[in-house]
């Protein structure tokens, strides 16, 4: 009755807004600097045919482009409006030469981040990035709006959308999501722990090793090659250090009611809301020199959302975190999910002639709720499903595991990060185990 | 069409795949043919390379003769294997799944409820077309279920899409 009241007082219409009109300003400023290094480096010649400095024509260059850019922005921005339709859902109109019309149903929203680039952030400005579930252009883009006006859009969207839910079932509505008080901290991530994790993953020591064998053997031999080398085996990891380590600062994990809220970044403050229902699939990485602190790395698919410069579905959940609070993180989107007295089920001794490193590790467990399999030797990861989210089941045997009396069980799941197999079980407990997995799928669509 | 025509080699092995006791439907031997086909094709370019190599006087005659015998050994493997695996194929639609085995090197077992199944899609090739046949292709929301049943009949084909689609209709939920 109350999800009915509200509903009509939101499905009202709203009146065309439009981004504020700072944007084609913020716009232009932001590409000053990269234009202004890149005419510097590319137009290093102009000094002998002008009688100015270099730098100055530069940045008259950069200034008349980026008047260029504003222009255009000026546009697009005036183009671009946003507003509730009856429905409810979300509409944007835009584009610059043709009209671009989307509706955003935000009965099937993934995500509401906003995201604050360097610039315009130090003048409290954001943009709001929506994301529905769906192929192709299913995400849009409004920059810019005051942090404030930001805030307060993403609440709209959001309780929008748990009305819409709501509406749809309403009895959907899980027990992790309705009763929990809003702005909740669960958990946060040091940063001097962050830079130890990083440093000390297997690919970052495995390439600072062979910098160091490099290095000495220049040293040793007096040759040049191994120089290069050392500077790609060493450039690369640092690199890597760098971005995670800009990405992923002042990790925060909160509870909302839509959700969890993730945030950091040090440059670049990224925030996003993984509501619980989206969780498709969970993993926790544990690369070998983390064991010795019990750290993983915990990493979700989320239904259909795709943040820029990663895979499909990837989120980082926490970055780094001992086990015990990894696993009540956790908890919060897999509610339920216990490790404690699970029982798991290994490959048999004859899976280490198929896998000799790793074969003591491979295992699954079933409870009633969720599928784990965990795999790896040097990296181990554990990996969790629940049987609603499982789509379809699969077992392989190949020439190899057929001699051996071995077959693999694939539980598949939405694109992302995370594969969920067995690997290498004995074929006598892999059928059973597609059987029960079926079982239990069936049960699952079932309750829901 | 009946249980009789399904292979069976090392059969303990093979009932973990493939349960003796449900009907399973084989797929048309057209698909051999069809398959046999598009092998055919490829290897026209080998036989013309080889040819070519033939009346080319800078290589002995020896290099295309030695190459035509492997290419022939590798025609003659690769006929018989195209039987053997469209013969491996396999699918049964039960109660609440459809299941489908393929596969001899690997062998392989994939199960998709219905309630999980969102687009069921049928194709057919010019190819597949004019030897009578066509594939159905089973997608859920996961990329990574491989469920394909190629090479049925067109009415055998559109029938069995009909009815999926009708179940996962039915007992459409989770995602």
């Amino acid at each position: 009755m109350l999800a009915e009241g509200n509903a009509s007082l939101h499905s009202l219409a709203t009146v065309p807004q439009r981004t504020h009109p700072f944007t084609p300003l913020l716009t232009a400023v932001r590409v000053i600097p990269p234009l202004y290094i890149g005419v510097l480096v590319v137009g290093v010649d102009f000094s002998s045919r002008v009688p100015l400095p270099g730098f100055l024509i530069a940045g008259f260059i950069a200034i008349a482009a980026a008047l260029v850019v504003a222009a255009i922005s000026a546009v697009a921005w005036w183009r671009l409006t946003y507003y509730f339709d009856a429905d409810g859902d979300l509409r944007v109109n835009s584009g610059l030469l043709q009209r671009q019309v989307r509706r955003l149903q935000l009965s099937r929203l993934q995500s509401v981040d906003a995201v604050a680039p360097l610039i315009p952030r130090l003048f409290g400005f954001v943009e709001l990035r929506v994301e529905v579930a769906g192929s192709g252009d299913s995400r849009v883009v409004l920059r810019f709006l005051r942090r404030d006006e930001a805030t307060k859009l993403q609440e709209e969207i959001l309780s929008r959308h748990a009305q819409q839910e709501s509406v749809a079932s309403a009895d959907e509505v899980g027990p992790a999501l309705a009763p929990l008080a809003t702005g909740d901290l669960l958990a946060t991530v040091p940063t001097g722990r962050l830079l130890i994790s990083l440093l000390l993953r297997t690919s970052t020591v495995a390439l600072f090793i062979f910098t160091a064998l490099f290095v000495a053997m220049t040293v040793a031999f007096q040759g040049w090659a191994a120089l290069v080398l050392a500077l790609i085996t060493g450039g690369v990891p640092l690199f890597a250090i760098v971005r995670e380590f800009l990405t992923y600062s002042d990790f925060t994990v909160t509870r909302s009611r839509q959700g969890l809220r993730l945030r950091s970044g040090l440059l670049q403050t990224q925030s996003r809301t993984v509501p619980a229902g989206r969780v498709q699939a969970a993993e926790f990485i544990a690369p070998l020199l983390w064991r010795r602190f019990d750290w993983v790395r915990v990493q979700l698919t989320v239904a259909g959302t795709q943040s820029e410069g990663s895979e499909v579905g990837r989120t980082v959940l926490l970055p780094v975190a001992p086990r015990a609070q990894a696993m009540s993180v956790l908890a919060e989107v897999m509610p339920g999910l216990n490790l404690d007295d699970i029982a798991w089920v290994c490959a048999p001794p004859g899976a280490r002639w198929r896998a000799p490193v790793q074969w003591k590790f491979l295992a699954f467990a079933e409870t009633a709720k969720y599928i784990v399999t965990r795999s790896g030797r040097i990296t181990r990861r554990m990996a969790f499903a629940s049987h609603d989210r499982v789509q379809s089941v699969g077992m392989s045997e190949g020439l190899w595991q057929r001699r051996l009396g071995l077959a693999s069980v694939e539980f598949h799941i939405a694109p992302g990060p995370i594969n969920i197999t067995s690997w290498h079980m004995d074929l006598a407990q892999a059928r059973p185990l597609v059987n029960r997995e079926i079982a239990c799928m069936l049960l699952a669509a079932r309750a829901v | 069409m009946d249980s009789a025509s399904v292979p069976s080699r090392s059969a303990a092995l093979d009932a973990a795949f493939q349960s003796p006791t449900e009907h399973w439907v084989p797929l048309s031997p057209r698909l051999i043919t069809a398959r046999r086909i598009t092998l055919s094709f490829g290897y026209l370019f080998v036989v013309a390379a080889i040819v070519v190599a033939v009346f080319i006087p800078a290589i002995p005659l020896w290099y295309p003769i030695g190459a035509g015998v492997i290419a022939v050994l590798i025609y003659g493997w690769a006929w018989w294997i195209i039987g053997r695996r469209v013969r491996s194929y396999g699918y049964v639609e039960r109660d609440e799944d459809l299941q489908v085995v393929s596969g001899i090197l690997i062998r392989r077992l994939v199960v998709v409820p219905y309630g999980r199944m969102q687009i069921v899609d049928l194709t057919s090739g010019p190819l597949d077309r004019w030897l009578g046949i066509a594939t159905v292709q089973l997608h859920t929301a996961a990329a990574t279920t491989d469920a394909a049943i190629p090479g049925l009949p067109p009415e055998q084909a559109a029938a069995l899409r009909d009815r999926l689609a009708a179940r996962g209709e039915e007992r459409s939920a989770g995602m």
